[in-house]
C-alpha cells in the first residue's frame, strides 16, 4: 500500500520504519514543513539505523504535503497531543485536495474523547481508524511489535479488514486485534494510563506510611510484585511519573471524569501525589538541613523524566529545581541525554551549573541527589563521593542503591520509603 | 444667640417637619445634596436637613478648628494626647515616593515590602513548613483591629482572591475561649499550616491563648518545637523583643508602630492575610482607594468633602435631631463583616465622655453602631426601623456593578446578575420607604387601609454608592469612615484614638482568674453577686 505519515512523534517514526520494512511504500510528509531529515528527531539508536536504511532502499520517502500523490492509500495522523489545532488543519488541506474517496484515515493522537471524531467531521466520506498510542520511550520499536494484541477502535468490518492488511506482517492473526468503536477505544487507552499512574500513585501513597512506621517499601513491593494478580510493572517507589503524552492522558482522562459528572476524586488523587512526589527529595534536603537551604550547593544527577530520552516534560527536574532556587541554593545538574533542552528552557543563570561529567556535578556538594535511573548511575565510585563532596549526602529517588552498603562507604543515605 | 443654639432652633423648625415636604419643595435636592468622589457617589438628600442647616453645621465645625485638626492628624503630632502618641494610620497608605513625608514612607515601604516578598513565597508555593510541605492553610490569630478589619476585607475581596499554584485557604481565629480554634484545627495538618501571630502590644491574653494553643497542637504533630517554630510562626507587633521571648524568629516578624491605632492597623502588616488573600497588586489597590481619600480630605472645601459631610450629619442627628442609634446596612453579602468592623472603629474610637480638656463632654457623643446585610435584615429589624418607636438614622451603602467578565462565564450568570439587581432596588425601595412613608405608597387609597399597615417615614438616610466593589473603592469606603470617625472627635472634643475603657476589664479577670479554680479562696472581697456567681461555678 502506499501510506502517508503525518508527525514526528515517536510513534510516527516507529510506524514509518515498521511499514517500510514490510514492504508498504511510506511517505513521511512534515506538516510544519521544516527542512530536517526525518531520522534526526529520534534519539532511539536503532530507530535511526532502520529510517536511514529504509529510506536508502527507498520504501520510505521524505515529501512535502503539495508533492504527494493522489493515488495514497491510507493517511495515518500520527501528531503529539497538543498539536490538534494542526491535525484539524491538515484534515482540511486533505479535504480540499483531488482525491478519490473512500480512503483509510488513521488518527492515532490522545486528543481525548471525541478527537478522532472530530477529524472524522471534516473527512467524512472516508473510513477512519484509531489507532491508541502504545509506544514507550527507551524501548520504542519493541513496545509495538512486542505487543500481543492491537486495539482498533473502527466502525465498521470492511474498514477492520483493511487496517489488518496493512498490518498483516507485524500481526498476522485475525485474533490479534480488538476491535471497538473509536470512542471505546479512546477511553481505553486513556483509562490504561489512568490505571498505570494509579498504581505508580498507590505504592508511593504507601512509601509514604512505610517510612513513618519504619516498614522498608522495597519488601512490600517485593511481596506485591510476586502476587500473579499484582505482577511488578509501573509498582516503583519513587519520585512519580513524568513524560508529555503519560502525564497529559491522565489530565484528559481526569477532566473526562469531571466532566461526566463523576464524583470520584480518585484521578485528581493521583494526579496530586504524583505532582508531590516529584519534589520529595526537596522535602527530605529541607528536613536533614532544617530549613537552612540558602548558599548550598545541591548535585542532581539526571534531568530526564526516565533514564534512556532526552524528555524532561513534567520531569521531577523542574518542580525540583524552583523549589530549591526558592530557597536559594545552588545546582550542580548532569544528564547523559538532557541537559540541551535543560539549558535551553532556563537559560543561564548563576545557580544553575550544567556538568558534561557525571562526577563533576558533585563537586564541593552538600548532597547528591539522583532523579533518573540512568544505567551509569546504577554504580557508584564512591571514593569520589567522599572526597569531592562538601557533605557526603545521597538522595536515592528510585531506590536503586542499597542503603546499608551505601552508609558502610561514609555516606549518609536517604531513599524513598525506607529508612 | 450661639451657634449651638442656632442649631438647636433649626432642629426644633426641622422636628415639625417631614422629608416628603423637604423634597416637594426642593426639586434640586438631589443634584444639591449628593457629592461624588471618583467612583463613590455620597447621597444624603435623604437627610433631615437643609442649606441653611447645613452652612451652620460647617460654622460650628470651623469654630471647633478642623482644619487645624486636619492638618494635626496629617503631622507627627501626639494627637493621641493620654498615650502621647500620634495617629498616623494615613502613613501606612503614603505612595511609595512622598514629597512631604519620605522617611515615613521609607520605613513603612520596608515592611510592606517584606511582607510583599513573603506573600509571594507563599502564593508560589514555595513556603515550607518545617517537614519540607508547602503551607497551604494560614490561620490569623488575633482580636480586635487585628481580626475584624483583615477578616473584614478579605470577605468583601473574596471575589478578588488570588490563584495560587496550590490551594491556599485562610481562617481567622479571634475568641479567647478557643471555640473558633478548635473548629478550625480539626480540618488542618500541623505539617502545612502557618500561624499568623498578630498583636499591636503582643501581650493580648486572648491572642496569646489562643497562639499557645496552636503551638501545643503542632508539637503533638511535628515533635521539637525549636525546629517547627521559625517555620510555622509569622509575628506581626511593635514589640519584636515580646515576639522573640515568644520563640518568632527575628526574619518572621514584621513591625508596626507605635502610632497605629489597632483598629486603624489594616493598611500595614496586619493586612497580611488581606494580601494572601488578595495578592500583592490588589493590596497595593486598596492602599491606594484611602490615600485618594486621605487626599480628598485634606484638600475638598467642607460643603465637598465626603468625611466631614458624614461626620456632620452623624452630629445633626445625634446632638439636635436626637437620634441616638445608626444603623449600618450594606446591601451586599459581601459586607456581612462591614457592621462589625465600624462597631469597632466607631465605638471604641468616640464612645467617650471626657473631653480633651478633662471636662465632661456637652453633648452626646458616638451613638449606637449597629446593622447586617441589608436585605437579610429587612427579614429581621425593619419592622421597628419602619413601625417602631425609635428613630433610626441609616446608612445604605451598594455597589453598583457586579459580576466581572470572568464571572459571567458561569453558566448561572444572568441569574446573579439579575440577583444583584434585585437586591439593588430593594437597597432603593427601603431607603425611599423609611424617608417618605406612606407617600411612597403608590395607587392605594390610604383611607381604605388600617392604621397598621401605615408607615409614618421621616427616618433619615444617607446612601453610598459605588461604582463596584473592588479593592480601590472598598480602601476608599474605609477610608472614608475613619476619617469621619475623627471629624467627629474634633466636634465633641474627645480623643479618639485611645481605649481606656477596655483596659481594666482585662486586669480584674486576671485576678478573678486564679479565684475561679481554687475551692478555698479567700472571696470576701468580693460583691455579693460576683461571690454568688463564683461559688456557683465551683459547685456545678
Amino acid at each position: 500500500m502506499k501510506i502517508v505519515v503525518f508527525g514526528k512523534t515517536l510513534y510516527a517514526g516507529v510506524m514509518s520504519a515498521l511499514l517500510a520494512e514490510s514492504g508498504h511504500q511510506v511517505y513521511w510528509c512534515d506538516h510544519l514543513a521544516e527542512d530536517l531529515n526525518f531520522e534526526d528527531h529520534f534519539e532511539d539508536h536503532l530507530l535511526k539505523v532502520m529510517l536511514i536504511k529504509q529510506k536508502r532502499i527507498g520504501f520510505l520517502r521524505q515529501c512535502d504535503f503539495d508533492c504527494l500523490d493522489t493515488d495514497i492509500d491510507a493517511y495515518w495522523f500520527c501528531l503529539g497531543a497538543y498539536e490538534e489545532q494542526q491535525a484539524i488543519r491538515l484534515a482540511q488541506r486533505l479535504q480540499q485536495r483531488h482525491i478519490i474517496h473512500p480512503k483509510l484515515m488513521i488518527n492515532t493522537a490522545t486528543f481525548g474523547l471525541y478527537g478522532t471524531a472530530q477529524l472524522q467531521d471534516i473527512l467524512n466520506q472516508d473510513e477512519w481508524v484509531y489507532l491508541p498510542d502504545n509506544i514507550r520511550e527507551g524501548k520504542a520499536l519493541s513496545s509495538f511489535t512486542d505487543a500481543e494484541q492491537l486495539v482498533v477502535g473502527c466502525d465498521c468490518q470492511q474498514t477492520l479488514s483493511k487496517v489488518q492488511e496493512l498490518l498483516r506482517a507485524l500481526f498476522p492473526q485475525p485474533q490479534q486485534y480488538i476491535c471497538m468503536p473509536i470512542l471505546d477505544a479512546e477511553f481505553s487507552k486513556l483509562s490504561v494510563s489512568g490505571m498505570l499512574g494509579a498504581r505508580i500513585s498507590f505504592i508511593n501513597d504507601l512509601a509514604t506510611v512505610a517510612e513513618k512506621i519504619g516498614v522498608d517499601i522495597q519488601h512490600v513491593r517485593a511481596s506485591m510484585a510476586a502476587d500473579p494478580r499484582i505482577g511488578g510493572n509501573y509498582l516503583f517507589p519513587g519520585i512519580g511519573f513524568g513524560g508529555e503524552n503519560f502525564s497529559h492522558d491522565i489530565l484528559t482522562l481526569t477532566r473526562a471524569v469531571a466532566d461526566a459528572g463523576g464524583r470520584s476524586r480518585l484521578l485528581e488523587q493521583v494526579w496530586q501525589i504524583n505532582e508531590e512526589q516529584k519534589e520529595l527529595l526537596f522535602r527530605k534536603l529541607w528536613a536533614y538541613f532544617h530549613g537552612e537551604l540558602n548558599g548550598k550547593t545541591i548535585a542532581i544527577w539526571g534531568a530526564a523524566y526516565k533514564e534512556n530520552t532526552a524528555s524532561i516534560h513534567q520531569s521531577a527536574i523542574h518542580p525540583m529545581l524552583a523549589a530549591l532556587w526558592a530557597q536559594g541554593a545552588v545546582i550542580r545538574l548532569h544528564d547523559p541525554a538532557a541537559l540541551q533542552s535543560i539549558a535551553s528552557m532556563y537559560g543561564e543563570r548563576e545557580d544553575l551549573i550544567l556538568c558534561e561529567q557525571q562526577y563533576d556535578a558533585i563537586s564541593d556538594a552538600h548532597a547528591l541527589c539522583v532523579l533518573t535511573p540512568w544505567r551509569q548511575y546504577w554504580s557508584l565510585d564512591y571514593r569520589q563521593l567522599v572526597n569531592r563532596m562538601q557533605h557526603p549526602l545521597l538522595l536515592d529517588g528510585r531506590n536503586m542503591y542499597h542503603p546499608e552498603y551505601v552508609k558502610n562507604q561514609g555516606l549518609a543515605y536517604i531513599g524513598v520509603g525506607r529508612q | 444667640m450661639s451657634q449651638q443654639q442656632r442649631l438647636h432652633a433649626l432642629a426644633q423648625d426641622m422636628r415639625q417637619r417631614h422629608l416628603y415636604e423637604l423634597f416637594s419643595q426642593e426639586q434640586q435636592r438631589f443634584e444639591r445634596l449628593s457629592v461624588q468622589h471618583e467612583q463613590i457617589i455620597f447621597d444624603f438628600s435623604k437627610q433631615r436637613l437643609n442649606d441653611e442647616v447645613l452652612d451652620e453645621l460647617i460654622g460650628f465645625a470651623k469654630a471647633k478648628q478642623l482644619d487645624t485638626w486636619i492638618e494635626r492628624l496629617f503631622s507627627q503630632q501626639k494627637i493621641n494626647y493620654t498615650e502621647q502618641r500620634a495617629a498616623m494610620h494615613w502613613a501606612l497608605r503614603l505612595p511609595e515616593y512622598s514629597e512631604r513625608h519620605q522617611d515615613l514612607s521609607t520605613e513603612v515601604h520596608a515592611q510592606l515590602q517584606r511582607m510583599f516578598a513573603l506573600v509571594e513565597q507563599i502564593h508560589a508555593g514555595q513556603y515550607r513548613g518545617v517537614t519540607g510541605q508547602v503551607i497551604q492553610d494560614v490561620v490569623n490569630i488575633g482580636v480586635g483591629g487585628s481580626d475584624l478589619g483583615p477578616m473584614m476585607v478579605s470577605h468583601a475581596l473574596a471575589d478578588f482572591k488570588h490563584q495560587t499554584a496550590k490551594g491556599l485557604r485562610l481562617h481567622f481565629v479571634s475568641t479567647m475561649d478557643g471555640s473558633q480554634l478548635s473548629d478550625v484545627l480539626q480540618h488542618l495538618r500541623p505539617e502545612t499550616t502557618l500561624f499568623i501571630v498578630s498583636s499591636k502590644s503582643f501581650s493580648t491574653i486572648d491572642t496569646l491563648s489562643n497562639a499557645q494553643t496552636a503551638r501545643l497542637w503542632l508539637s503533638a504533630g511535628l515533635g521539637e518545637q525549636s525546629l517547627f517554630l521559625k517555620h510555622h510562626f509569622i509575628g506581626i507587633s511593635t514589640r519584636a523583643d515580646k515576639m522573640t521571648a515568644w520563640g518568632i524568629t527575628p526574619d518572621k516578624q514584621f513591625l508596626l508602630w507605635d502610632w497605629v491605632g489597632g483598629r486603624y492597623s489594616l493598611w500595614s502588616c496586619i493586612g497580611l492575610p488581606i494580601a494572601l488573600s488578595i495578592g500583592v497588586a490588589q493590596f497595593k489597590r486598596l492602599l491606594a482607594g484611602a490615600y485618594s481619600v486621605d487626599q480628598h480630605f485634606q484638600l475638598a472645601d467642607f460643603r465637598q468633602n465626603i468625611p466631614v459631610l458624614m461626620a456632620l450629619i452623624g452630629m445633626w442627628n445625634i446632638n439636635f435631631l436626637q437620634i441616638n442609634t445608626h444603623a449600618v446596612l450594606p446591601y451586599d453579602g459581601r459586607l456581612k463583616y462591614f457592621t462589625s468592623y465600624l462597631q469597632q472603629l466607631e465605638m471604641e474610637s468616640n464612645g467617650k465622655s471626657i473631653q480633651r480638656n478633662h471636662q465632661p463632654v456637652e453633648m452626646h457623643t458616638c451613638p449606637i453602631i449597629w446593622g447586617e446585610v441589608g436585605p437579610n435584615a429587612q427579614h429581621a429589624f425593619y419592622q421597628l426601623l419602619h413601625q417602631g418607636t425609635n428613630r433610626v438614622s441609616c446608612d445604605f451603602i451598594a455597589p453598583i456593578h457586579r459580576y466581572d467578565q470572568q464571572q459571567l462565564q458561569l453558566e448561572n450568570a444572568n441569574s446573579l446578575i439579575e440577583q444583584h439587581y434585585l437586591a439593588l432596588s430593594n437597597c432603593l425601595a427601603q431607603s425611599r420607604l423609611l424617608a417618605f412613608g406612606n407617600h411612597a405608597l403608590e395607587n392605594e387609597d390610604l383611607d381604605q387601609l388600617p392604621v397598621y399597615q401605615h408607615y409614618s417615614g421621616n427616618q433619615p438616610s444617607s446612601t453610598m454608592l459605588m461604582k463596584s466593589l473592588e479593592p480601590y473603592s472598598l480602601g476608599m469606603l474605609i477610608a472614608l469612615y475613619e476619617h469621619k470617625v475623627f471629624v467627629q472627635s474634633v466636634l465633641w472634643n474627645i480623643n479618639p484614638f485611645d481605649q481606656w475603657g477596655v483596659e481594666k476589664g482585662k486586669q480584674i479577670a486576671k485576678s478573678l482568674l486564679p479565684v475561679l479554680t481554687h475551692t478555698h479562696a479567700d472571696l470576701s472581697h468580693l460583691d455579693a453577686s460576683t461571690r454568688g456567681l463564683i461559688q456557683s461555678i465551683q459547685m456545678f
